[in-house]
């Protein structure tokens, strides 16, 4: 059974998550995607693939206190395709998306931070080839990607796309689920001059 | 002996190539000697889109739904918008117009009876090696004896660049004298027509390019050519495509 957990958007949880290193209570190690269910962690296995509900997915800037209990705030953009200007300096780029987490279930992931949006738009050019509409990809975590900053670092997960799946029936339900619906080799030798240019005959359209 | 362009299977360069292979040798050994091409950013794929909305509109069409087609074209493209690609996306109904405002005097342009672009074809042509140069263009008028191509940037320049010099000087030389061909620069606010550079002095240069290039393949397997190319990992080449060039070149 899903328990409501709802944010200032009205998403519902449960929610996943990506841990670059790892949870402050120790609950999740670093470089794992783990459900948040109410105050319940529990690392979640992202290799064995999640179905990404793109078509219902949004974007925007989040803004976090980063207490407990506290939900961020966040300002969606109109549309995916478009970033509205950052609306303050403390704001993130992040992103929602309702995801089929298996056996039936669903999550939504809704993160921002650099880890969670270069993971999206580096997988994003594979997500624009979706082969027809209600095609979801199913993608599954195969590396993890260490990303430094002038000033601090991340690990970006790096997911794939498996394969392209109907829309399961976990997300059917979207507007019940708050989600807007709509080594070098020896040198070689020099290489010979060029031949000297008057050697050559040249028709009208050579050069 | 095997001529360099021969060995590597490379049957034809092009404008783009050959600047390539000037300013970018090692983006040039993995684009071409591997087939690793850097996937296209949101600014030129801007200029495709608003490219096609341009020709559709100069063809008869609604120039509303040239542009609904151009944004929808380029949000397939780029599906999660960040800054860059909405800044690039904004661009396209502006330069639309104002290439539209410049060109319409010209009438409609032509293309081929089978339809897709004007090919155009030169030779370059040293010792023991000939290889074709090819290109294709936006939008010719044989009844102006004109030939435009549409270039859309953020900034207008106030003189070409080498490399567009170089792109205008081939399209010239394979028009030969009855048509001239002349660049249209399109900002989001301004539009100009360039045609800068002395054809004949730049395809000399670029045959030394050429001809460069040509030894260099016929000296090396690629795998040297990989081994041996320095690699500049502050080229603006690279740009977005850092991960790429670490695969590739461990730097």
């Amino acid at each position: 059974m899903f328990q409501l957990d709802t944010g200032s958007n009205g998403a519902s949880g449960p929610f996943l998550a990506w841990s670059a290193r790892g949870t402050q209570d120790g609950t999740v190690s670093a470089r794992k995607f783990f459900i948040r269910d109410g105050s319940a962690k529990t690392e979640y296995d992202a290799s064995k693939g999640f179905v990404m509900d793109i078509e219902n997915m949004k974007t925007g800037w989040q803004r976090s206190e980063g207490l407990a209990g506290v939900a961020p705030e966040w300002k969606w953009n109109q549309t995916v395709s478009q970033m509205m200007p950052s609306p303050g300096e403390d704001y993130k780029k992040g992103f929602s998306i309702r995801c089929a987490t298996g056996g039936g279930q669903s999550a939504t992931w809704e993160q921002a931070g650099a880890a969670a949006w270069d993971c999206l738009t580096d997988l994003a050019p594979k997500l624009s080839q979706q082969p027809a509409p209600g095609q979801l990809p199913m993608v599954r975590l195969v590396d993890a990607r260490a990303v430094q900053f002038k000033r601090g670092s991340t690990v970006v997960p790096v997911l794939e796309i498996v394969k392209w799946v109907d829309r399961p029936d976990c997300l059917k339900d979207g507007v019940v689920a708050g989600i807007a619906i709509e080594a070098p080799k020896p040198a070689p030798a020099p290489a010979p001059a060029p031949a000297p240019q008057d050697s050559v005959v040249l028709d009208d359209n050579e050069f | 002996m095997t001529n360099g362009f021969t060995k590597h299977n490379i049957d034809h360069l092009s404008a783009s190539s050959i600047n390539l292979w000037a300013n970018a040798p090692d983006v040039w050994v993995m684009s071409y000697l591997y087939g690793l091409r850097t996937p296209m950013g949101p600014a030129p794929w801007r200029g495709i889109c608003v490219e096609h909305a341009v020709v559709e509109t100069l063809m008869g069409g609604s120039e509303k739904d040239a542009i609904q087609k151009a944004l929808d074209k380029f949000d397939k493209r780029f599906l999660v918008g960040d800054e860059a690609t909405t800044k690039e996306r904004a661009m396209i109904e502006p330069m639309v117009q104002l290439s539209v405002e410049q060109l319409i005097e010209f009438g409609k342009p032509e293309f081929p009876e089978e339809g897709g672009q004007n090919k155009i074809s030169i030779t370059a042509k040293g010792d023991g090696w000939t290889v074709p140069v090819i290109g294709y263009l936006d939008l010719v008028y044989p009844h102006h004896g004109v030939v435009i191509d549409l270039k859309t940037t953020g900034r207008m320049p106030s003189t070409m660049s080498a490399e567009h010099q170089l792109q205008r000087a081939i399209y010239q030389k394979a028009k030969g004298g009855n048509q001239s061909v002349k660049f249209l620069y399109v900002t989001p606010k301004k539009a100009a027509m360039l045609e800068d550079g002395d054809p004949a002095e730049l395809l000399a240069q670029a045959k030394v390019q050429i001809t460069r290039m040509e030894a260099f393949l016929r000296t090396l397997d690629k795998e040297t050519a990989k081994a041996i190319v320095p690699v500049q990992p502050n080229s603006f080449y690279w740009k977005g495509n850092e991960q790429l060039r670490k695969e590739f070149y461990g730097l």
